[in-house]
């Protein structure tokens, strides 16, 4: 592990309130501006893959093939966000309610909420930190980014590139622990985006109280992954398997256990084992496909996880090895839905759960029992099957006969529920959680004899006109005539008095 | 009136119960949803009498602005009938719909006791929630009406009403809801979001504590609603920017206005409203006799004994002024600042956290642009003041100290639900899987480049945007090329 620096205390300081300042100078409003940063963003990552594939490599021995997978989609969210800035950054007009109101302009502006920070995680280095940024810069604020300093290599890396292609006056990198994050939120930020656990978020969210600034926490949870009858297959079985593995299982939203028929959960785990032989061969320590485990805590976490599981259950690809940070990929089964190690908390790590269920009512229970996950998975093509495991429980989201892949699709918003999280991104939703929505009412200062009824001195007079205009007329044809005579006399009684 | 406080465990029932009830799918169906707006909609126009008379017990709330600021926003609100849409997202096998959350917890507010808490409530249902309301202690009379309607109008299983202090409410926040939606004071605010934290969840907090600046760049203005509700309204006109030639001609307008509405004698005129408790008189008695410069050129008397204020006018207040300038005022005080240049209001704005509303009184589009451009609110309301408040085409919310997330038509509706991404693959077309999966070799590499990135040939050509023609060409070109490969 490479030794590079945290930031100094010093220097984080009172960057809030710098950025702040050249914030009010008001360049990164500029359309124009923010394109160009944007487009510079682009050629960061286009003409640096290949070291930012090394450096993921180095932090937790990814392959490339995975490293590219997350570099692909936020180059392909860079283009995306230039491409419908212009869209994205317009006013809405709104039509009025009110018709005392219908000769008024009414507009949602997206107006920039200034100084935003945003914290990345380690298991995706690139993504899940460059990716919000893009949305903050794309919303035209002034950007903090803070790499997670777990993924040391990555960081490192980041460090270096992002003062060649951004302009230092608006986005800086800060680098360190908790200390340095500590006095990174008691800056004045106007936004904190924060990928990572929920012990952290919670701590965060609770600092971001004391200042009233708003977050989007993207957090994680037990992703249960459900396999009807009709789709135990080997198909399924490897889509699973890939999810599970890819990074070593160090994804937010792998699937995290999954849910069988009973009498199909023998089928089920000899189709897992199959999938992991033909990906990773008989001893996945010598595939360079399977990435390692981040660092020894991790692995500490995982190994002691395992401590008083029936060994009969547990089905390895190969031997655990501490010093290479080596975990087999494991399937385990069968294992029930309460009260054994692996049902606790988020596994984060290369073991599947096959947990056996009766059928689909009993399987939501058991979802359910849980708090919102970040993702539900469901293989089949009973539709009526499907729907009802969706309706009946909650998630951020849901990807029915797929693992994983609805992260990259960045036409749907990403985001979780409850102790998952709060606020989405991806697409669209990357510039919106980034701007306030500023409603702007423009009236026209004539009108103003009609508007003078809502004046005191308060007269009955002035009540029923108010009545009229402000909750209309009744519905019957005959009252509605009477209630506009009504007001014609009653305005000109008001007014020539 | 003693306001009647719910006991602790009663609370903790309420919220297990309703947590199951929601668990059930109860609150989500459709014609129940409707069916409880509407029945809002029926015990507050039933009992429009009642809560006029609670509203003049609390605060002596004129009818004129109950019904303006609480009974009819209410009523119209319950008009949106909004349920949940799917929305198909152009994706390539993906549609989002908006779910619902479970309980959500309003705390609500005491100057506009009906409106700021059961609007949002009309949203937490219309969105399929079940709901636990608990209206503001300061205003008791409204509170103990609410808790005793509640259980008459609406599905008892589903929303409650929860009355009490600050111990009452601290115990609630011990609970863990799926979304908390307060309306009242900054530092309360803060205390909410911390105690959010601890669950993980979302809030929307509509707060005050952040002056409305009204600036004024050219006349005319209206002399606007700035008087109403004894300016107890969070997005009332809190302190006035206006040029220095035009002071002269503000004050003597603003003169002849207040003897218009409130006679030669305010304090006699029954239009005007009280001061809600001998806090808030206090409050804003000390601003106004301790304040550090200013002169006051209409009004300035003060009854601690009937809690009155008259309206009153401060002018030459200095930008360095502190005591009436820090805080929220929050009554019938207005102070007066003149600038020269327009910068010199825009950064007097800016020294001060952003405010929930920003008016402005001109008719020049260029003052307005360069204003709204280097200034950050909630909501601008552009010659008038608080109107953008009821008209609920526009979401209102405030950045910043005045609060976070926002509601009001259909932003209630999205407030209390959150989206939910469904995409739906099939498990045919496995061959194609075959690239992404392991052992991960260069081949399978650069044919995942080919798909997932937009090859540049093909990104150049979309972006040029080559016509039919063209197209056309190509596609003959293409074929001729297939037929001649297979020859």
């Amino acid at each position: 592990m490479p030794s590079f620096q945290f930031t100094p205390l010093a220097a984080i300081q009172g960057l809030g309130k710098e950025l702040q300042t050249t914030f009010r100078s008001g360049v990164t409003r500029d359309l124009k501006f923010r394109k160009q940063q944007l487009k510079a963003m682009q050629q960061l990552l286009e003409e640096n893959s290949d070291i930012l594939a090394e450096a993921i490599h180095g932090d937790m021995r990814k392959h490339r093939m995975e490293a590219m997978l997350e570099i692909i989609p936020t180059i392909n969210e860079c283009k995306h966000l230039i491409k419908n800035l212009d869209r994205l950054a317009k006013p809405k007009s709104a039509k009025a309610h009110y018709a005392i109101n219908s000769m008024d302009k009414l507009i949602v502006r997206k107006d920039p909420k200034g100084v935003v920070l945003v914290i990345g995680a380690w298991n995706y280095p690139v993504y899940l930190l460059l990716d919000p940024v893009l949305g903050a810069i794309a919303a035209g604020n002034c950007v903090i980014i803070k790499p997670s300093e777990v993924s040391s290599h990555t960081a490192k890396v980041v460090t270096e590139l992002i003062p060649k292609y951004l302009d230092s006056r608006f986005y800086r990198v800060v680098n360190g622990g908790a200390q340095e994050t500590t006095a990174l939120l008691e800056e004045p930020l106007d936004h904190i985006f924060y990928t990572g656990g929920g012990t952290v978020g919670k701590i965060i969210m609770a600092k971001a109280a004391q200042q009233l600034i708003p977050v989007t926490l993207e957090l994680g949870g037990k992703s249960p992954t459900v396999v009807l009858p009709d789709a135990v297959n080997a198909t399924t079985a490897s889509r699973i398997a890939w999810g599970k593995f890819f990074n070593c299982g160090q994804t937010c939203v792998a699937p995290d256990y999954v849910l069988v028929q009973k009498d199909q959960v023998e089928e089920f785990t000899e189709l897992v084992r199959n999938a992991i032989v033909k990906f990773y061969g008989k001893d996945a320590a010598s595939s360079d496909s399977y990435s390692r485990i981040v660092n020894e805590r991790q692995y500490d976490r995982l190994a002691n996880m395992m401590q008083g599981v029936d060994p009969v259950t547990v089905h390895a690809v190969g031997e655990n090895n501490r010093e290479d940070l080596f975990i087999a990929p494991t399937v385990v089964a069968p294992v029930p839905a309460k009260g054994h190690p692996l049902m606790e908390d988020e596994l984060f790590g290369p073991y599947l759960p096959i947990v056996p269920v009766d059928d689909v009512d009993h399987a939501i229970d058991i979802i359910n029992m849980r708090d919102h996950p970040l993702a539900l998975y469901v293989f089949g093509d009973n539709k009526k099957q499907v729907d009802k495991l969706i309706d009946n429980t909650r998630s951020g989201g849901v990807l029915v006969n797929d693992v994983i892949i609805h992260v990259a699709e960045h036409g749907i918003s990403f985001g979780g529920v409850g102790p998952s999280g709060m606020g989405s991104y991806h697409g669209d939703n990357s510039f919106n959680t980034f701007v306030h929505e500023r409603s702007v009412m423009f009236k026209p200062s004539g009108m103003e004899k009609v508007l003078a009824a809502r004046y005191p001195p308060y007269t009955d007079d002035k009540v029923s006109l108010i009545r009229v205009l402000f909750a209309g007329l009744p519905a019957a044809i005959h009252a509605k005539f009477i209630a506009i005579f009504k007001f014609i006399v009653t305005l000109r009684r008001v007014f020539s008095s | 009136m003693t306001l009647q406080a719910t006991s602790f465990e009663s609370i903790d029932d309420s919220v297990s119960f309703l947590r199951g009830q929601f668990i059930a799918g109860f609150s989500r169906e459709m014609c129940w949803r409707r069916l409880n707006i509407e029945r809002i909609h029926d015990m507050v126009k039933e009992n429009e009498e009642r809560f006029y008379e609670a509203l003049a017990k609390d605060m002596n709330k004129p009818r004129l602005e109950a019904f303006t600021g609480d009974i009819n926003p209410v009523l119209e609100e319950c008009n949106i009938d909004r349920l949940v849409k799917e929305r198909k997202v152009k994706a390539r096998n993906g549609f989002s719909s908006g779910t619902t959350t479970v309980r959500r917890e309003a705390l609500g507010a005491w100057n506009f006791p009906l409106q700021l808490t059961l609007i949002p409530l009309i949203g937490a249902i219309a969105a399929g929630n079940t709901a636990i309301v608990k209206p503001s202690e300061i205003a008791p009379h409204t509170a103990n009406l609410l808790a005793e309607l509640f259980p008459i109008y609406l599905d008892d299983a589903k929303y409650r009403v929860v009355n009490g202090g600050v111990d009452v409410a601290t115990a609630l926040l011990a609970h863990r809801f799926d979304h908390i939606f307060y309306t009242g004071s900054t530092n309360v605010g803060k205390i909410i979001m911390e105690a959010a934290a601890k669950h993980v969840t979302p809030v929307t907090l509509e707060l005050a504590l952040s002056l409305s600046p009204k600036m004024s760049t050219s006349p005319p203005w209206p002399n606007a609603l700035l008087l109403a509700n004894s300016s107890t309204a969070c997005v009332a006109p809190d302190y006035v920017l206006i040029h220095e030639s035009l002071l002269q001609p503000f004050t003597l307008a603003f003169q002849a206005t207040v003897k218009k509405w409130f006679g030669d004698n305010p304090k006699n005129s029954p239009h005007l409203a009280r001061l809600i408790s001998d806090r808030h008189f206090d409050h804003v008695a000390h601003m106004l006799n301790h304040r550090d410069s200013g002169d006051v050129v209409v009004g300035g008397d003060t009854d601690r004994a009937q809690r009155f204020i008259a309206p009153t006018l401060v002018v030459n207040v200095s930008p360095l002024e502190s005591t009436l300038m820090d805080d929220e005022i929050f009554g019938p005080v207005l102070p007066v600042l003149t600038y020269r240049k327009l910068e010199d209001a825009v950064a007097y704005i800016n020294k001060k956290t952003s405010p929930l509303a920003l008016y402005i009184f001109s008719n020049k589009k260029q003052d307005i642009d360069t204003i709204l451009s280097s200034t950050q609110s909630g909501g601008v309301l552009i010659n008038d003041t608080m109107l953008h408040q009821s008209e609920y085409a526009l979401p209102f919310g405030g950045v910043g100290h005045s609060g976070m997330g926002g509601y009001h038509g259909d932003k209630t509706f999205e407030t209390f639900t959150y989206e939910r991404a469904v995409m739906a693959k099939n498990l045919r077309l496995e061959a194609l899987n075959r690239f992404r999966y392991p052992p991960y070799t260069s081949g399978k590499q650069s044919v995942l480049r080919m798909v997932l990135s937009t090859h540049p040939i093909v990104y150049y050509y979309k972006l040029r945007r080559v016509g039919i023609k063209v197209n056309a060409f190509l596609l003959f070109l293409l074929i001729l090329f297939i037929r001649l490969r297979r020859r």
